[in-house]
């Protein structure tokens, strides 16, 4: 079910209704109905897979729990991995790897005929954040099957996230929150906001990013390039409006899920860029890859190898493509130039909305815009063909009136991500007079009944 | 807890106050906007609703016409002819079906001057590929903010998505299974296959001989087509169109409205000529509709049988398109069945016999001229495709005709106009008139491209204008193409010829 949908629309309120009538300690059979009927809106046999890495990581989890040592806990956490690791490698990364061999090697290794099932990475990576605290002795093993399938398929943030801890989240799908005013307050504005982003910006710019990518010889290189910046605003509107309405689903429900995007055109360099992007993601490979590689403890050249296997590793989280590691390579190689450059070059200390500010943030916007040509581009070749067009097509006119929607929304983000630097919506919206809030309410309402694109573009980062 | 709900109760208020006004602010500032792109059609139900008398209801076949016709008109213009007193208006859209009509017809108030429906029943939308189209998605989505109720309230369910909107996938998966669960009872004899795929794959593997005896590939995958088309037996119960069509014999009787169901021709003899089973199919599901309709109250035209193949456009595939002469009679039945309710306003129209004299072909592929061989998709004018000579096929898309089918008024020459493109000057292209028959034997004349073209690497139009000789009306037939007998290669596109009288 897609939350830009009618159906999530009836669905929601629906479910938070029922929430609050339901006696608490069986809220966690209604929200794991609720959040395998949402999964089963696209695929009703996939939730075949949900269930199984739910009970595998639960016994997984179980036994660990039992065991005192670390080398007794070893055999379940390998259980847990390969189960988790062999489904998306079957469902994501089988074509990809038979298909690279196949072509280096000249072999006819088969292709698989499966569809990627929604979400998959983001569910077996929570999973396995458990799994994995479960072992290091840093959390204790759930013992409630149910409780712990609600951790694993809870519907908001199921199918992209915010990857969530068990610690975290575990918690407060135990309690039994009572009807709180101020959680729907936030709750309403989280959605609100969502959808204006989602459903008005994104949405907006994703005809004309497509038209141009799918067919960039017919434009001409200003367009292109226009192009790219859009789809940085494109995907940013996109992925960042899907987590306020999961953020804010879930607050409606009384639960408060971890916050995913912190203004990230603003940040400075490529380390404050990846503190403010998809920061979920960002913190996972931080605490169970990079640290365990060995952190910043490590001599300078096998920490500039893991700082490249780390961004690679995440391109390919993304998706099976030379594109997706390209695009992690491209980030990795640009964060070490900046700790090298770092090292040689001290650059004095940058003040929120200093000039420098303003240059840097614009520095990280043009290096963001750049990486996304490779992950935009369904593979290689379209990569090369929008890049050819950018070089071959300077006598192609352009259409100044395609401009004028991105420009719209640049100014709406640059106005709004000023506004909201390191805070997010529904504080700083909670914290304005009645009049403005309502003022703001009523034009964010408006824009997304009767702004919204028609065309349905499903979230983008629904795909990994 | 009484303070909460006090302030949830403010905040209900301005809400609902707010959105009062958004929707005022959205009706008259923006909806128009959003209904001219999203829902055209809206702006046909208007013209309909503030003035016509008669409302005619169709999908292509109304508008769909044959370059050659020499009037390219609709049938329900021709069907107005012969009422020139009264108001007609038009509603069509490709593709449309009773679901969309009723709907659009709910827009039309009682008190509207309307006083009688034209809807076409189209044999071919009670069947699983149309119903489970994948045009649906689209068609349903245009249909949205047609919907009764407040427009901000129709843009919302236009924003969300409120309306059927399958994928393609999915729609081919449900046709598959209604295929697949559809048993075809078929009291005459043994039917190859009791089901739409099992039909389909033993008529595939039977093939269907063509001219010379053989298997011919075209007309085996055409047999399969019309299965695929006609193989169906219309269940009254679960047919979604047997529900909207009672919904507009419904609607029309509530307000008032006289209703004319036009059942609209089908290529009968082809499908007849291809699967020997079909027509039984075809006349099973037309009997099964004219009673239910007539019994219901509507005036049901059944024109099912009415045209031969001929008068159909489309010879490679199954369509309710019609070349002029159908179109016309079409027209004419139905001013007939409408003549008794306005016998004031019918007035006869005589329709003087013409033939065409203008043929063209876009060399896409829709239209069937010979040398189909020589169309590829590697160059084009306009489209994808063009009509590539030289080298091993000498011969572009050939034009072909029998001469008395030709006006005997425009027999003197042939204007002959195509886009050419020629990267090499070398080539020995030519435009080819080629006649024949007992009485004249063979008759043949080439004229050099170059005469008319020497531009290179770019499309350029050539036109020509060619005698004819004067003994072609003792000719059988007449062909006119391209032909270049070299080993370069030109691609010609866009195609037209016209006869011209002195």
């Amino acid at each position: 079910m897609l939350f830009n949908s009618i159906e999530f629309v009836w669905f929601l309120p629906a479910v938070v209704l029922l929430y609050y009538l339901v006696p608490g300690r069986f809220r966690w059979i209604l929200l794991l109905l609720a959040s395998y009927t949402f999964y089963m809106f696209w695929k009703v046999e996939y939730a075949a897979l949900i269930a199984a890495s739910t009970l595998v990581d639960f016994f997984a989890g179980g036994q660990m729990g039992r065991c005192k040592t670390r080398r007794a806990r070893l055999p379940f956490l390998i259980l847990s991995l390969g189960s988790n690791l062999g489904l998306l490698f079957a469902f994501k990364y089988a074509n990809f790897f038979s298909g690279t061999v196949n072509e280096f090697f000249a072999t006819d290794l088969p292709q698989l005929d499966l569809l990627l099932p929604v979400g998959i990475s983001f569910y077996t990576f929570q999973t396995l954040s458990y799994s994995i605290d479960v072992y290091r002795g840093r959390q204790a093993a759930e013992t409630h099957l149910g409780h712990f399938a609600v951790y694993v398929a809870f519907f908001p943030q199921l199918v992209a996230g915010p990857i969530e801890r068990f610690s975290r989240l575990g918690p407060q799908l135990r309690a039994q929150p009572a009807f709180a005013y101020e959680n729907f307050a936030h709750g309403f504005r989280l959605l609100l906001y969502g959808f204006f982003v989602k459903m008005v910006v994104a949405d907006n710019l994703a005809g004309f990013v497509n038209a141009v990518y799918e067919a960039p010889a017919d434009f001409g290189s200003s367009t292109i390039v226009l192009a790219l910046f859009l789809y940085a605003l494109q995907i940013y509107g996109d992925f960042y409006g899907y987590s306020l309405i999961a953020i804010g689903s879930a607050r409606l429900l009384g639960i408060r899920l971890m916050d995913n995007f912190h203004t990230p055109y603003l940040s400075v360099s490529v380390a404050d860029f990846w503190q403010r992007w998809h920061i979920s993601l960002s913190t996972w490979f931080r605490d169970y890859l990079y640290i365990p590689l060995g952190g910043n403890r490590v001599a300078l050249p096998r920490w500039s190898v893991n700082i490249l296997l780390v961004f690679t590793i995440s391109g390919l989280w993304h998706g099976a493509s030379w594109t997706f590691v390209l695009w992690g390579a491209l980030w990795g190689m640009a964060y070490l130039i900046e700790k090298l450059l770092g090292k040689i070059i001290a650059l004095p200390e940058i003040r929120p909305w200093s000039a420098w500010h303003f240059v840097h943030a614009l520095k990280m916007f043009g290096i963001a815009t750049l990486a996304w040509l490779p992950f935009r581009s369904a593979d290689v070749g379209q990569m090369k063909a929008v890049l050819k067009g950018i070089r071959d097509n300077l006598d192609v006119a352009d259409d100044l009136a395609l401009a004028v929607p991105g420009f719209v929304c640049l100014l709406f983000f640059l106005f709004s991500d000023g506004l909201l630097y390191n805070r997010r919506f529904d504080v700083w919206i909670g914290d304005r007079p009645f009049w403005l809030r309502w003022t703001v309410y009523a034009a964010l309402i408006f824009a997304v009944l009767v702004f919204a694109a028609v065309e349905e573009f499903p979230f983008i980062y629904f795909q990994f | 807890m009484s303070s909460i709900v006090q302030k949830a109760g403010i905040r209900v208020v301005l809400l609902a106050g707010m959105l009062l006004g958004m929707d005022q602010l959205y009706r008259h500032v923006l909806f128009p906007r959003d209904l001219a792109e999203h829902t055209p059609i809206m702006e046909q139900v208007r013209a309909a609703r503030d003035r016509a008398e008669v409302v005619y209801l169709g999908e292509s076949s109304n508008f769909t016409f044959q370059d050659e016709d020499s009037d390219k008109r609709s049938i329900s213009q021709f069907a107005a002819e012969y009422f020139p007193t009264q108001r007609w208006a038009t509603i069509q859209q490709g593709a449309l079906h009773a679901g969309q009509y009723r709907q659009l017809l709910r827009n039309i108030p009682a008190d509207a001057p309307l006083e009688t429906v034209v809807v076409t029943l189209n044999l071919r939308s009670f069947d699983a590929t149309w119903i489970h189209s994948k045009l649906e998605t689209s068609l349903q989505k245009s249909m949205v903010l047609a919907r009764p109720g407040p427009p901000l309230w129709r843009r919302f369910q236009l924003s969300f998505r409120a309306f059927d909107r399958k994928t393609e996938a999915e729609r081919a998966a449900d046709r598959r299974a209604q295929w697949l669960r559809d048993t075809l009872e078929y009291p005459l004899g043994e039917l190859p296959g009791r089901t739409v795929p099992a039909w389909d794959s033993a008529v595939g593997e039977r093939g269907v001989p063509g001219p010379d005896g053989k298997r011919s590939d075209f007309l085996t995958s055409l047999a399969t087509q019309y299965v695929k088309t006609y193989a169906f037996q219309i269940d009254t119960l679960t047919n979604p169109r047997i529900r909207d069509f009672d919904g507009i014999v419904e609607l029309c009787r509530d307000r008032g409205w006289k209703l004319v169901l036009l059942l609209l021709p089908e290529n009968v003899t082809r499908a007849g000529d291809l699967v020997p089973e079909l027509p039984w199919f075809m006349r099973q599901n037309r009997d099964v509709l004219v009673a239910r309709y007539r019994r219901a109250g509507a005036v049901v035209v059944d024109l099912l049988e009415l045209l031969p193949n001929a008068d159909f456009s489309d010879q490679d595939w199954t369509t309710e398109h019609y070349g002029e002469a159908g179109r016309k009679q079409i027209a004419r039945r139905l001013a007939e069945a409408m003549q008794p309710w306005y016998p004031e306003k019918f007035r006869n129209v005589v329709y003087r016999k013409t033939t065409p004299r203008i043929f063209v072909n876009d060399c896409e592929g829709d239209k069937i001229w010979g040398q189909m061989g020589s169309l590829t998709d590697g160059r084009a004018h306009s489209g994808r495709k063009s009509s590539r000579i030289g080298k091993d096929r000498q011969f572009s898309l050939t034009f072909s005709r029998a001469v008395p089918d030709l006006d005997t008024n425009y027999r003197d020459s042939v204007a002959v106009s195509f886009w050419l493109y020629q990267e090499d000057l070398a080539h020995r292209g030519s435009i080819a008139l080629e006649a024949g028959g007992d009485a004249t034997g063979y008759l043949w004349d080439t004229t050099a491209m170059h005469r008319f073209n020497r531009v290179q690497n770019q499309w350029t139009k050539l036109e020509a204008r060619l005698p004819l000789w004067p003994q072609l009306p003792e000719a059988e037939v007449m062909k006119i193409y391209l032909y270049n007998p070299s080993e370069k290669w030109i691609w010609v596109d866009d195609l037209r010829i016209e006869f011209l009288g002195r």
